[in-house]
């Protein structure tokens, strides 16, 4: 086995829409050392999820297009792989929780059924075999009184509780990656940190590698060991954790770095957020896409996208300036 | 370099956005779908038809020809004739006239009932809301139908009767939409205002939160007219509605059918242009509903 | 839930007894008596008659004739007047009316509805025993016809979303919305009965009677079920719930089956009341143009002939058939959605 437990290799997902193509991901190539966690960052609209849903093969065809130079998991392209592969890997070997855990979870079965169902795919459990793994997950994630909450429906539990649901729901089959999109976005910023210190002691326990997909550097700080950071469809800079909140090299990355509240500044320090929208995928601009919102653009920003620059093991940058 | 002065003071280019009102943007939409558009020029069509038809072919809708009988169609006579002898083309045009108007009369009696208590229950919201709503429950689960014929049948079977009887019953649906979207509307800024400004209950109801509900009004009221015009034909069909000598299209369809064993023409006809006019309302609903809404659109 | 049941039951109660009312009032305002349009009997067979239909009511006439009585007319002369005209003065009608409220609705509570006006030796029971299970057998083979090709047209053009196959049910959907049942059903008996000689055209006398007023009934209810069907499962299929069964490698038809349609079919669900009430009307001309002999043919004939409490009787009926339809429905709903709470 490769240390990499994920490669993706130019990843494209275009999705045809009225009067043309919106390119959600445009090029994007990451990668994942075994157990190590993965943090993707970027505004909402920049393709993070999107990258992860062409790679497990949940973008709809059509209308989305997915296509690229491969994306190996354990050395294996999903990208070739048929939609029957990709299936007996989803839910196993790689799980993924979801942003929104309100509608994540289906309002009409129970949470007992919800769990057995991945358990009696994959492992081929009988439905009580598959209970009695799915309470022991329950409590695994901090549930309390299982035994009663598993008969429950989604309905019946606070938006963290139900979080919880969803991280034992993916940790079942013991997953060899674990995707985890927003999964504390839609949660009290107390109930945010409970859920990521879950996350990583569960993720040491099962040995499992994260992708941790957020717009949030400060979610990434302490939980990620590498940063790819997004922007409309395109890696604009990836380094290691420490690289990239040491010394952002891309305009993107600092604006959204001084947009992060910290403890450690100084006091009269402000918080700055970036101005503008991210641009329409159906129309982008000509050159960098990040221009029009770029502090340091040049008449070259305009007429080409820059070249991905390579600064050692792992870390680049795609910038004129930087 | 500080992050404030990175970002300061620097222009954006940014798009201009023409902005189009809603109806605009509706029109623009409703002109894209062809189905839609034809509806209405088949509606167009229908309309002329059956208004200007009668002066067009100048025959009457009474002139018998007991010795001609029932005849298939011919040049003289498009759709044929029954069996009495009078063309069934100037008669299927007559019967359009009384369908269409039972149907627009009928559907603004049940607009004027629905917007008023939708736009009422809405606007004082709590008890009077709650009570009103109940009520529209319940009538929903009472079979009207029936109670209109026992109605009809005991007092009389004016057309004048039928327009009140099935506007009578069909407002439900409408004080249901309107209500909802008085409940949103109310909220708003501009209704605020108004009311500070000291306009009066009846004056913010009408002058403001309906017309601004206008949207989902007329989608509604669109899809209205072919159920009541269905309801109307339905009536004549069973012998309660319009009366002979008089035509209407479900007393023709009526006739057609006792009669198909050995003129199927006489189905056939006043048949198709009543489906056809009902088709192309019902498609020009879902297209209104499709241009005025899109959020609804699947 | 079982006391939201019993809630639900005697809430029917005050429903059931404003149709009741309401349909009393008309009978009661209409112009003209029962038996006005019959040849004259002798007037002593008459006031026998409206006697027994509580037309009349002995108590009302004498109590408030002294007080109504006319300036120079003796007690006697009067009443030879109102002999001939009963219920003439106001009060006195209203007296007879409140009599005869009383009177049916007592009989209705136990489940009597009264001899009919128009066949004197036949009760209203009789024809409702008699009609009843033929239009719940027609109502049933529709609602099953309904269902088969609406369920099945919308799930097809769900999956096929704007391909031809959806096109194609959505355009016959519309299509069988707007032909009328009456236009409709006469074209089929055209069709498969005068011309290919297939199906009896009329009557109801086995499963081949049952097919083209079943197909016809339907029809229209199949094409909302199937609209509603598509738009409900296209709306589901968006739900983020069904992204995470597919991210857990179910297979499609587990996705479909087990996570999808239960909430895509919520709103056929809450349609099949008003179907229902739909069915019943509907029930009133399929019934004539196949000559079925159902309650809703009973009814129209009730009707055109002023048979009132035959008519009234079926008002009502029908009235407890909707209610009792319309409380199934909310509690499949509940079962069928978790969150609902029966309060």
């Amino acid at each position: 086995m490769s240390e990499l437990v994920l490669e993706v290799k130019d990843l494209h997902v275009e999705y045809a829409v009225d009067g043309g193509v919106a390119k959600a991901v445009d090029g994007v190539s990451l990668e994942l050392p075994r157990g190590k966690t993965l943090a993707v960052v970027g505004e909402s609209g920049s393709g993070k999820s999107q990258t992860m849903y062409g790679i497990l093969g949940l973008v709809p065809q059509p209308p989305g297009k997915v296509f690229g130079d491969g994306a190996l998991f354990d050395g294996e392209d999903l990208l070739a792989a048929g939609e029957k592969r990709l299936r007996t890997l989803r839910g196993d070997r790689i799980a993924m929780i979801f942003q929104d855990p309100m509608t994540a979870l289906n309002p009409f079965l129970s949470v007992e059924r919800q769990l057995t169902e991945v358990l009696e795919a994959h492992k081929g459990m009988s439905r009580k075999a598959a209970r009695a793994d799915a309470l022991e997950m329950l409590r695994k994630v901090g549930i309390p009184d299982p035994e009663r909450r598993i008969d429950q429906y989604p309905h019946q539990f606070s938006g963290g509780m139900r979080q919880r649901v969803m991280i034992a729901m993916a940790l079942l089959c013991r997953p060899a990656l674990l995707v985890a999109d927003e999964p504390t976005t839609a949660l009290d910023v107390t109930i945010q940190a409970q859920i990521l210190e879950l996350l990583r002691t569960l993720q040491a326990e099962l040995g499992s590698s994260m992708i941790l997909i957020t717009h949030d550097l400060g979610v990434v700080a302490g939980n990620a060991d590498f940063v790819a950071v997004m922007y409309a469809g395109k890696v604009v800079e990836r380094g290691t954790a420490q690289a990239i909140f040491r010394e952002p090299l891309h305009p993107y990355t600092k604006g959204l770095l001084a947009s992060v509240p910290r403890l450690d500044a100084a006091q009269k320090e402000q918080l700055v957020p970036i101005p503008g929208q991210p641009p329409d995928p159906t129309r982008l601009p000509s050159g960098c896409p990040f221009r029009p919102r770029c502090p340091t653009s040049t008449e070259r920003c305009t007429q080409a996208y820059p070249e991905v620059r390579s600064l050692g093991p792992g870390r680049e940058v795609a910038c004129w300036n930087a | 370099m500080s992050a404030e002065a990175l970002f300061a003071g620097e222009d954006l280019e940014q798009e201009v956005v023409q902005g189009t009102s809603l109806w605009q943007d509706a029109w623009r939409r409703l002109r894209k779908n062809r189905m839609a558009v034809a509806s209405g020029v088949i509606l167009l069509g229908v309309i002329v038809f059956c208004v200007a038809g009668p002066w067009l072919v100048g025959s009457s809708f009474e002139a018998q020809n007991l010795a001609y009988g029932a005849q298939g169609a011919s040049w003289t006579h498009w759709f044929g004739t029954d069996l009495h002898g009078r063309d069934l083309l100037v008669r299927t045009m007559y019967g359009g006239r009384i369908s269409l108007l039972v149907g627009l009369c009928a559907t603004a009696v049940s607009l004027t009932i629905g917007v008023a208590y939708g736009a009422i229950s809405g606007y004082f919201g709590g008890r009077i809301d709650s009570t009103m709503m109940r009520i529209v429950d319940v009538l929903y689960t009472i079979p009207f139908m029936f109670v209109v014929i026992l109605f009809l049948v005991l007092f009389g079977r004016s057309l004048v009767m039928l327009f009140v009887a099935l506007g009578a019953v069909s407002w439900l649906t409408m004080a249901r939409i309107v209500r909802g979207q008085v409940l949103s509307l109310k909220q708003s800024e501009f209704i605020e205002a108004a009311r500070a400004s000291g306009v009066r209950h009846a004056g913010i109801i009408f002058r403001h939160l309906v017309p601004n509900a206008l949207g989902p009004i007329i989608v509604y009221t669109t899809l209205t007219i072919p159920r009541v015009m269905l309801e109307e034909a339905f009536l004549s069909y069973l012998g309660l509605g319009v009366q002979p000598p008089m035509a209407s299209w479900g007393l023709l369809v009526s006739d057609g059918a006792n009669a198909m064993t050995f003129f199927p023409h006489m189905l056939l006809f006043p048949g198709a242009v009543l489906t056809v006019t009902l088709f192309a309302l019902n498609f020009l609903g879902d297209g209104l509903r499709d241009a005025l809404d899109p959020r609804m659109r699947t | 839930m079982g006391r939201y049941v019993i809630r639900r039951i005697l809430g029917i109660v005050p429903v059931l007894l404003v149709i009741f009312s309401l349909s009393f009032v008309l009978m009661r305002a209409a112009p003209g008596g029962p038996f006005d349009a019959e040849k004259p009997v002798p007037a002593e067979v008459k006031r026998n008659l409206e006697l027994q239909y509580h037309l009349r009511e002995p108590w009302c006439e004498t109590r408030f004739l002294p007080a109504l009585r006319e300036p120079g007319l003796s007690l006697a002369e009067e009443r030879a007047l109102r002999e001939a005209a009963p219920g003439a003065s106001r009060i006195e009608k209203l007296c007879t009316g409140a009599f005869q409220y009383g009177w049916l609705l007592s009989n209705y509570v136990q489940g009597d509805f009264g001899p009919s006006y128009k066949y004197k030796d036949r009760s209203v029971n009789e024809f409702i025993a008699t009609g009843l299970p033929v239009t719940i057998q027609l109502g049933l083979v529709a609602a099953c016809f309904a269902l088969l090709i609406g369920l099945g047209a919308g799930l097809i053009a769900a999956m096929k979303q704007n391909l031809w196959q959806d096109h194609a049910a959505m355009g016959a959907a519309l299509l069988g919305i707007s032909i009328p049942n009456f236009v409709m059903g006469p074209v089929l008996i055209f069709i498969f009965s005068l011309t290919l000689l297939w199906l009896p055209p009329a009557r109801w006398d086995g499963w081949q009677y049952m097919i083209i007023p079943g197909f016809t009934l339907g029809g229209v209810y199949a094409a909302y079920i199937a609209r509603l069907t598509r738009g409900g499962m296209l709306e589901v299929v968006r739900q983020d719930y069904i992204r995470t069964a597919r991210a857990k490698g179910l297979s499609e038809r587990l996705v479909i089956l087990r996570h999808a349609i239960r909430g895509g079919l919520l709103p056929v669900v809450s349609y099949l009341g008003p179907a229902m009430a739909g069915l019943l009307t509907g029930s009133i001309v399929i019934e004539r143009i196949f000559n079925v002999p159902g309650i809703g043919r009973y009814f129209v004939d009730a009707a055109l002939n002023r048979d009132i409490t035959l008519a009234m009787a079926v008002v009502v009926v029908n009235a407890v058939f909707l209610l009792v339809a319309n409380l199934l429905v909310d509690i499949v709903l509940g079962l069928l959605d978790p969150r609902v709470r029966y309060e």
